[in-house]
């Protein structure tokens, strides 16, 4: 496996709720899903720079709500 | 790039041979693979069709077509190798898609976007494979990774209808259906018990 490396994170209280919170929905560690995050993120913003749109779709509202990141 | 030791079955012997794993393959990696396997590939599947028997029904894959996402971080590239050459290659996923089965829907997982083994190691494109082996070999490091990254074993996977019996009895899977998005592929999926038991079985043959 790769090599990892180590930084401090600061976070508010809230941010780190907000963390903590997820890390116990997706059952992972809090480094996990700041690791998941970051590959989401970038996953995103390649696409959205080669010019393609990120939406999100409500099957019952028959909506699409464009984001922008 | 890493390599860890792991065995593939010699088909001529019916015996295991040392090979290795390689993880965190790279698109010039995968690129130089495709140009030693496509030959064979394309080759074998046009002697199929012209002798009117089934063709694989990824013989059109191209691993350079596929390569690039490997600078991204939500995708990974293994390799198995075997006396010099690559003997199979799989890419994963973690960011795009998540868990269907309970208790852990929604959750992420390790998701195989392609796995391949090299022609010669398929009949019929070659009528005696070399080895046999290596997609079990590549399955079990996907449920690797996935623990390892904290994902406990959960994979899943679109499966090309030639393979299905492969995902569904060799590697325990459970079927969800045909997934209209997606040709109405079948999408198969590994819980986390079902990794559990594969890994014990793995261990004990």
């Amino acid at each position: 496996m790769a090599q990892k490396r180590t930084m401090t994170l600061n976070l508010t209280d809230a941010e780190m709720n907000a963390l903590q919170e997820l890390a116990i929905r997706k059952d992972l560690s809090k480094t996990a899903v700041l690791r998941q995050a970051l590959r989401l993120y970038q996953l995103v913003d390649e696409r959205l720079a080669n010019g393609e749109k990120l939406f999100f779709e409500d099957d019952e509202k028959k909506q699409s709500e464009l984001v922008v990141l | 790039m890493s390599r860890i030791q792991t065995t593939i079955i010699d088909r001529a012997t019916k015996q295991p041979v040392p090979a290795w794993l390689i993880d965190n393959l790279d698109s010039d990696a995968v690129n130089t693979v495709e140009e030693a396997w496509s030959g064979t590939r394309i080759a074998g599947a046009a002697r199929l069709h012209q002798t009117g028997q089934a063709v694989p029904e990824h013989w059109h894959w191209d691993w350079r077509r596929k390569s690039a996402k490997l600078r991204l971080l939500a995708y990974r590239g293994f390799g198995i190798e075997c006396e010099d050459a690559m003997q199979g290659l799989m890419m994963t996923s973690t960011a795009k898609h998540t868990a269907r089965l309970e208790p852990d829907a929604g959750k992420p997982l390790v998701y195989i976007e392609y796995l391949e083994a090299a022609p010669w190691n398929i009949r019929p494109i070659v009528d005696e494979p070399k080895y046999g082996g290596v997609g079990i070999r590549l399955f079990e490091a996907a449920i690797r990774y996935s623990q390892a990254e904290g994902f406990h074993g959960r994979v899943g996977l679109l499966s090309l209808p030639q393979a299905d019996n492969f995902y569904a009895n060799t590697c325990g899977m459970t079927s969800l259906g045909e997934d209209s998005h997606a040709q109405d592929l079948i999408y198969f999926e590994l819980a986390r018990v079902q990794a559990e038991q594969f890994l014990l079985e793995e261990e004990e043959s």
